[in-house]
């Protein structure tokens, strides 16, 4: 008896396992079972799981499963794959452009059905998110996704520094390039600290662009207008501090270690890169957020996923999924969220709470963050995106080693992304 | 009449079952890992198609004519060209070198052998870490440190255009080197010692027995070698995945690199599959050449 005992357990066991697996009955004994794939990692990776416990001990019946895949790069391969497959998640986060490619698939469904729906959001609840967010997660007029772990690019600097050469924090381009020029240092012939440091990356020439008053695309998606006068200035900009004033080194790498070796006094990063850096400076001296520099126009770049609903859930994992982004994109669950990872709060009501307000009293340095929210603006959320992102990658990577003209690089690329944009259907 | 045939052949069927229930896991792997997915990449290659489109409309060879537009897909070609050439072309005589030094009997000489043969055992990809790190572009580097030494200035080694290939040649010879050698010594085991007596009596010195008789005697070793280093160099993948993930501006994107990057990265897998058949026929073309230049002067025997 004991033994026929045990294997039926086994068996039962083993039954629950391959239902989970297959995700073929998610509702057993009344649980309904919600998976989240995810890329956070780190510092992230707690923060992720304190508001799904959270969650799951307030909403007896549902079980959410978060869980980390990896990084942006490997979460993108496995959804894909996933939904090749036939056998998803139930819900995972998605940058703006996968979820144009998820919508053509039809492999998620649209959030709006939630919103709209018994259990969805009012109308004022609506128009808490931050409009530039709600747009984000707009295609063609329909919210497909909810905005919810949303950075931003601010300056970091070494606030010691720039004190001690009686520096103010850099508000224009030109402050920039004089702060760099006097934080820049020299001994015996080698720089021994620069200014200031250019990554390579397409964020960084996008960060020039459009505090310049550049464009992404021109009105119609169907060319770019990187390639703009505001664009190639912007390209120029960042070359010139590296090669003609030599106040500014090029790196590939995150440039948090230079950073806390005081190897460089200022650089771009997002939000959660805090983090980062202060692992990186481990308490030598003082960090300081600002918005990002400008010349013509106060912007910043706001970056991060959103959460998307997969077709292939059952119902009912679907209302479950619903209540759980309800809850982690809710003015307390987003504000809870800011505070632990500095990923910037999706609602008004949030940035606004007494939470967020008296965390902002003892951390004054997150202020930087909050008040760039207002001038934020998003990348165009297109499939092909992903990959002009690396056509600009090269062109920068290209103008800052020398081997075009900032202008030749933009134009060049622009063909390539051109010929991208028409092919769309 | 009919009727016996067929029992006949029935029997032999049935005799040879078991033979065929061995085959069927081989076959079964081949046919589902191998056989299907060749034959689906061509039909993939012929279509515009994101994997996950319900919507795959059919191109014809329109992702083929593409592929000969495009800078980077080109490139792509000549980056791999260059590796092939270039890796197979340094690691097939230095290891032809070491494997005479090593062909003889002294103290040690197994320890050596395995020595070399170590780094062709240890995972690519762990490999191509740790050498991420010698090839550090600060003073930290341990390269950098060496040549420091030397009194050379630091070196931008991955991140430098023009440094970046031939670093990442170097650690595909370091790794390929123990293969070749094992296979080389092999070889040179091969040849009977009276060759080497008969010409010692004759007079030869050691370079004249070496350049007329272990060489043309190897030659079928070598021609061996040659064939599967340079279809393996021309499927590089892993080297430029971990150090330089491509860059400095391409110029470490290899072939198979582009095939990964359009295929899982941009899910273009038509166009992906397309590169994936081009390859195939570059490989097919190097192959068949190699053999007609080459085979024809492949010796046996003296």
């Amino acid at each position: 008896m004991g033994l026929l005992c045990a294997r039926l357990h086994r068996a039962l066991a083993i039954s629950a396992v391959l239902a989970v697996t297959f995700g073929l009955p998610a509702v057993a004994g009344g649980t309904v079972t919600v998976t989240f794939w995810h890329g956070m990692s780190g510092v992230l990776n707690p923060a992720i799981m304190e508001l799904t416990n959270d969650f799951n001990k307030l909403n007896p019946g549902i079980v959410v499963d978060a869980q980390y895949q990896g990084t942006y790069g490997t979460l993108n391969q496995k959804l894909i794959a996933a939904v090749a497959a036939g056998s998803p998640p139930t819900i995972s986060q998605v940058f703006p452009n996968w979820t144009d490619q998820l919508i053509r698939a039809r492999a998620i469904v649209p959030m709006e059905r939630f919103i709209k729906g018994p259990d969805g959001l009012s109308e004022e609840e609506v128009a808490d998110i931050f409009p530039i967010l709600r747009q984000e997660n707009t295609f063609d007029g329909v919210m497909w996704t909810m905005p919810f772990n949303k950075s931003l690019y601010l300056l970091f600097y070494n606030e010691d520094l720039l004190k001690q050469y009686n520096l103010k924090v850099p508000e224009t381009w030109e402050d920039l390039l004089a702060a760099s020029r006097a934080l820049t240092r020299e001994e015996g012939g080698r720089t021994v600290r620069y200014g200031f440091v250019v990554r390579p990356t397409t964020d960084y020439f996008l960060l020039m662009l459009i505090t310049n008053g550049g464009e992404f695309l021109r009105p119609g998606n169907r060319e770019v207008a990187f390639n703009s006068e505001a664009g190639v200035e912007g390209l120029q900009f960042l070359v010139d501090l590296v090669q003609k004033h030599k106040v500014a080194y090029v790196l590939s790498a995150f440039a948090d270690a230079d950073f806390g070796a005081s190897k460089v006094a200022m650089y771009y990063a997002t939000s959660p890169g805090l983090a980062f850096a202060k692992a990186a400076v481990a308490g030598r001296f003082t960090i300081g957020l600002a918005q990002v520099p400008y010349r013509k126009t106060r912007a910043t770049l706001l970056s991060g996923t959103d959460v998307a609903i997969m077709a292939k859930a059952a119902p009912e994992q679907q209302a479950a999924a619903w209540k759980y982004i309800k809850f982690i994109t809710g003015t307390t669950g987003t504000a809870r969220w800011f505070m632990r990872t500095f990923y910037m709060p999706v609602r008004r009501s949030a940035r606004d709470s007494t939470l967020a307000q008296v965390y902002l009293r003892q951390n004054p340095e997150h202020r930087a963050g909050l008040d760039s929210l207002a001038t934020a603006r998003t990348a165009p959320n297109l499939a092909e995106w992903q990959e002009i992102r690396d056509i600009i990658q090269d062109a920068v990577e290209e103008a800052v080693l020398g081997k075009k003209t900032p202008r030749r690089a933009l134009d060049d690329a622009a063909v390539k992304a051109n010929r991208l944009l028409q092919q769309r259907k | 009449m009919l009727a016996r045939v067929r029992s006949r052949r029935t029997r032999r069927l049935l005799d040879n079952l078991e033979a065929y229930a061995f085959l069927l896991p081989a076959l079964a792997i081949l046919a589902v890992f191998h056989f299907f997915p060749i034959v689906f990449a061509f039909f993939v290659s012929l279509l515009r198609w994101s994997m996950i489109d319900p919507v795959r409309p059919f191109v014809g060879v329109d992702n083929y004519r593409l592929l000969f537009q495009d800078e980077k897909f080109l490139q792509a070609v000549a980056n791999t060209t260059y590796f092939s050439v270039a890796s197979v072309g340094v690691a097939i005589p230095l290891a032809l070198f070491f494997a005479v030094l090593m062909n003889r009997q002294l103290v040690g000489m197994a320890w050596y052998r395995t020595a070399f043969f170590v780094p062709h055992v240890t995972s690519l990809a762990a490999a191509a870490m740790v050498w991420h790190w010698l090839y550090h572009p600060d003073q930290f580097g341990l390269l950098n440190y060496l040549i420091g030494k030397l009194g050379l200035p630091p070196q931008r080694w991955l991140l430098d255009p023009l440094q970046a290939m031939p670093a990442i040649i170097a650690v595909a010879v370091w790794s390929a080197l123990g293969r070749d050698i094992v296979i080389f010594l092999a070889g040179l085991q091969n040849i009977p010692q009276e060759y080497y007596e008969a010409a010692q009596i004759d007079g030869a010195n050691s370079w004249q027995l070496f350049r007329h008789i272990t060489l043309p005697l190897l030659s079928p070793t070598t021609y061996f070698i040659l064939l599967v280093s340079m279809i393996g160099a021309f499927k590089v993948f892993a080297l430029p995945l971990f150090m330089t993930g491509g860059g400095p501006l391409n110029r470490t994107l290899t072939i198979v690199y582009s095939v990964y990057q359009q295929g899982f990265q941009y899910f273009r897998m038509g166009y992906a599959a397309a590169q994936a058949y081009v390859l195939f026929a570059i490989i097919f073309l190097v192959t068949m050449l190699q053999r007609r230049i080459l085979a024809g002067r492949v010796h046996y025997e003296i």
